[in-house]
């Protein structure tokens, strides 16, 4: 369940400031550490990864008078050590309140509704309409074959943009990375909201 | 070296996304990932490729079993695969569908080279902006118009042409033979018509993971015909795809007409599949109405 964030403009504005002297530069990586911490708590399989990311960055800003003055290094990795905490602890509750013979098996998790996956593919169909053209079809392009006819038209495809394949590999990262981010935001937005 | 250490990190980075690494390694690569933007472009392409081998059935036993435990394990992920199948489908459908002007599957064009317009050199600035704005908001009213009708064009125009696309594979796999390819892993089950269904066979079904094709064998009830045609349509969807010329085989306590699908186009949920007859007068009889309902991840 979302926990009510309690930061303050002051507190936001000190672990910008910490993060980065320069405000649009720690607005960046502000945003970079959130979504680094999100993908983190994914992959250690916890369902509110969102949440849990929350929660770090609430406990880092309580403290960040202290941090600016006495922290020495990298602030994600700071913020990293308290996320990997809060993972540790998020385990310990969940097993502690799961009989033993289900501690095993912590994925059997609710299937997604039919609604979600109707409104993933509506978002996904909005957002690459909101791709440009060049880029819409260079994805089509780029994922329309599998197994060996996929390299040799993936080849094909970095031939004819005059870049390398493993160029082309990290444009198209690129291009699914904003797809990602506007399906993200289609979904949050849709919740009170029509596509637009 | 360098190639070897880039190795044997691209290693560790697949093994980090299957949950196979000590919690030694995984604090590495993590700290690595929060810190390091290049780094963390690497591990989230190696988990897009992942997902691209996973998808195509491409990852070796062991992994598949450790990306289905591991990797699926919680909603994110889950739909990060969804829409990863889901941008491959229409990007098939898309290049299945013929170009208008050539006949052949769909390139990128090349970003249009952009050309100066004249500029005209007049010498009453305040005129000029004064005429330019009026313009532009006609223009711009016009536009608005023109955008919106172009775009719910175009949308109509994408659907058409996915459906036909659709439409084609089917009729592909299920009519022309050999449209069934030899290395097929198809999942095979008899499904009852509605009426006559009892609740031990509620019509759900489980392929595989590694289905690519799934073969339902309609159960017939009464009159039989030369030629059958089916729809298929997920409930809640308006899309309905035909396949026509189906036949009646034989099948052990009567007769069943096969009915293929590649699995990658289904999802999960609840379809509807309505037979007709072919009784040569031209007009479709009612044979019978089918309902399945895939209850796994997407098939494969």
């Amino acid at each position: 369940m979302p926990k009510e964030r309690i930061i303050t403009k002051d507190k936001f504005d000190e672990l910008l400031a910490w993060l980065d002297p320069d405000r649009e530069r720690a607005a960046i990586k502000y945003e970079q550490i959130r979504q680094s911490l999100i993908k983190i708590a994914a992959w250690r399989g916890c369902s509110d990864a969102e949440g849990l990311a929350d929660e770090a960055i609430d406990r880092v800003t309580q403290r960040v008078d202290e941090l600016r003055a006495t922290y020495v290094g990298d602030p994600a990795l700071y913020f990293y050590s308290v996320s990997r905490r809060l993972i540790f602890e998020h385990w310990r509750l969940v097993k502690s309140q799961v009989p033993l013979e289900e501690v095993g098996e912590p994925f059997a998790l609710p299937q997604e509704e039919p609604d979600d996956l109707e409104l993933e593919e509506k978002c996904l169909n909005h957002c690459l309409q909101k791709l440009s053209p060049e880029n819409r079809e260079l994805i089509m392009a780029y994922y329309r074959k599998e197994k060996q006819a996929k390299i040799d038209c993936r080849k094909e495809l970095a031939e004819q943009l005059g870049i390398a394949t493993n160029a082309l590999r990290v444009k198209i990262y690129r291009i699914r990375a904003k797809l990602e981010i506007c399906i993200e935001r289609c979904m949050k937005r849709a919740a009170t909201d029509e596509i637009d | 070296m360098r190639i070897k250490e880039a190795n044997e990190d691209d290693q560790l980075i697949r093994r980090f996304l299957l949950g196979d690494v000590s919690e030694e390694e995984r604090q590495r690569v993590e700290e690595s990932f929060i810190t390091d933007s290049v780094y963390s472009e690497s591990v989230l392409m190696a988990e897009n490729d992942l997902i691209e081998d996973y998808l195509e059935g491409d990852l070796p036993q062991a992994e598949k079993e450790q990306f289905d435990a591991h990797f699926l394990s919680t909603p994110r992920q889950r739909r990060k695969v969804r829409i990863a199948e889901s941008l491959k489908k229409f990007a098939v459908a898309e290049a299945a569908a013929p170009s208008p002007a050539t006949g052949e599957g769909r390139m990128p064009r090349q970003p249009q080279q952009r050309t100066s317009s004249n500029v005209l050199t007049l010498r009453k600035p305040l005129v000029i902006l004064s005429l330019a704005a009026v313009l532009l908001i006609a223009l711009g009213l016009g536009a608005w118009k023109i955008v919106g009708i172009r775009r719910e064009n175009e949308r109509r125009e994408q659907a058409q042409t996915r459906r036909a696309a659709i439409e084609q594979e089917l009729a592909q796999l299920n009519v022309r033979p050999g449209g069934t390819p030899s290395d097929a892993r198809i999942f095979s089950t008899d499904l009852s018509p509605v009426v006559v269904r009892s609740s031990a066979n509620s019509g759900m079904i489980s392929p595989p993971a590694q289905t690519t094709v799934v073969e339902l064998r309609l159960v017939l009830i009464g009159e039989e015909y030369q030629n059958y045609r089916a729809s298929l349509q997920k409930f809640d969807s308006t899309d309905q795809f035909t396949i026509p010329g189906l036949r009646a085989e034989s099948a052990t306590g009567g007769k069943v007409v096969p009915v293929k699908i590649p699995a990658r186009l289904l999802t999960r949920g609840i379809y509807q599949l309505r037979l007709r007859g072919d009784n040569g007068t031209g007009e479709p009889v009612e044979v019978g109405e089918y309902q399945f309902q895939l209850t796994n991840q997407a098939a494969r």
